[in-house]
């Protein structure tokens, strides 16, 4: 017998990925007043779960997903900015194995949640180093109706998000974190990053190479902690590139499923 | 139930956040009591090198210039200063993110103004400090104000 397919509906983060903590344009740029940037972010992710809950639904399930991300900033003044991510799904697949049942494939495409934020920033210098303070509202708008599977959560949220960024010539080290209210079931979510790194510069072009930390809540959901490196390169003025990735060291669900996440990501940006 | 967890949560993410600050101090103590990467008698030694034996450039000293991708807006906003030859490479603004220096070339016969150079370091997300300079052989340090 079937189960039904509402009992199948994956667990979906307020927030697919750490891309939810950063800032565009790779939490670098731009500091001047009117600066603005456009950053296109591919991103592989992969899930697995499996489900120890006594009435189950399913027993495991496995997810791969193809990400497209624009995100987009305007610095009116180097204090205040406004910045918006959209996620596109380009693909997700659902493959959900029930015992004494057929393997259950969902898919899922098209427009994220969008994210809008106001992040207000208060830089500092000092003889040799450098740094701001970050604290700004954001909206989560939903991109598409709540269908049976969905990468992205469908729910109206607000949040808060606040950070701490210092850098010298050779190291960086930033944290912060986000809390948000969303309607509908389990609206309580907050994650956590902290991320530090060496700077480095190869004749015209430079970069960094960061460890980052990200922990995630979700209220009933998932307690989980991720890490992974990044590699961020500016080519020249306008061009900037990224390559990272961020794999789950932990990951408790509350709802006595279990499972870890690995993501893939590519960027390009493009600053003016 | 739910307002303890919530409020135990964010607790909990607030401190790991107020300790990115600690653990940034600890990387570089009071500025009085440490030096910078590269302290000011070196980069008086890296801009008389640096000016000597040219003609039209000058140098600045903007605080917090640590790195080039954030300090774009440094170029972007002295390259369309009415004096600056952007004609050179890097549109005729060097950064050195190591001593904090910006190298500037100057329009011939063009006056340099102090003032201008110093709110378009400001409006760039920086402190200018200094401006280095070059006559009849010697370095003279001129003070930057946004004032």
């Amino acid at each position: 017998m079937n189960k039904p397919l509402s009992i199948v509906v994956a667990v979906v983060l307020l927030g697919t990925s750490s891309v939810q903590a950063e800032q565009p344009i790779f939490d670098e740029m731009p500091r001047w007043d009117g600066g603005w940037g456009v950053q296109v972010l591919q991103e592989f992710l992969m899930k697995q779960e499996e489900n120890h809950a006594s009435d189950a639904g399913f027993d495991s399930a496995e997810e791969h997903i193809h990400l497209t991300h624009v995100q987009g900033v305007y610095t009116w003044d180097k204090s205040i900015r406004v910045t918006a991510k959209v996620p596109v799904v380009l693909f997700a697949e659902r493959t959900v194995e029930s015992s004494g049942l057929a393997p259950n494939t969902l898919q899922d495409q098209g427009l994220g949640d969008v994210t809008l934020a106001m992040p207000l920033k208060k830089y500092f210098n000092l003889d040799g180093r450098s740094g701001s303070w970050t604290l700004g509202p954001q909206l989560l708008v939903p991109g598409g109706p709540d269908d049976d599977y969905n990468v992205y959560q469908r729910d109206w949220a607000g949040g808060i998000y606040a950070g701490y960024e210092t850098e010298t010539f050779r190291f960086h080290i930033g944290g912060g974190f986000d809390a948000w209210y969303a309607e509908g079931d389990s609206p309580v979510s907050s994650g956590q990053y902290f991320q530090f790194g060496m700077n480095y510069q190869i004749g015209d072009l430079n970069g960094y190479v960061k460890w980052k930390h990200y922990g995630k809540y979700q209220q009933d959901k998932v307690l989980k902690y991720s890490m992974g490196p990044s590699i961020y390169l500016r080519m020249t003025d306008t061009v900037h590139m990224q390559i990272q990735t961020m794999h789950d060291v932990v990951a408790k669900r509350f709802d006595e499923k279990t499972g870890r996440d690995d993501s893939y990501r590519i960027g390009i940006g493009f600053v003016y | 139930m739910e307002l303890k967890r919530i409020i135990v949560v964010l607790i909990g993410f607030g401190m790991l956040f107020f300790s990115t600050q600690a653990a940034a101090q600890l990387l570089n103590p009071p500025t009085q009591a440490k030096p910078a990467e590269a302290p000011e008698d070196e980069r008086v030694k890296v801009a008389e090198k640096g000016l000597t034996g040219k003609t039209d450039v000058v140098m600045l000293y903007a605080e917090g210039l640590c790195c080039p991708s954030c300090a774009i807006g440094i170029r972007k906003k002295l390259s369309v200063l009415d004096f600056v030859d952007t004609s050179g490479s890097n549109q005729g603004v060097d950064l050195d993110p190591k001593f904090q220096l910006v190298t500037l070339n100057i329009k011939k016969e063009q006056v340099l103004d102090a003032k201008k150079l110093a709110m378009a370091i400001d409006d760039a997300g920086y402190t200018p400090v200094r401006l280095y300079t070059m006559e009849k052989g010697k370095l003279v340090t001129t003070k930057l104000s946004i004032n």
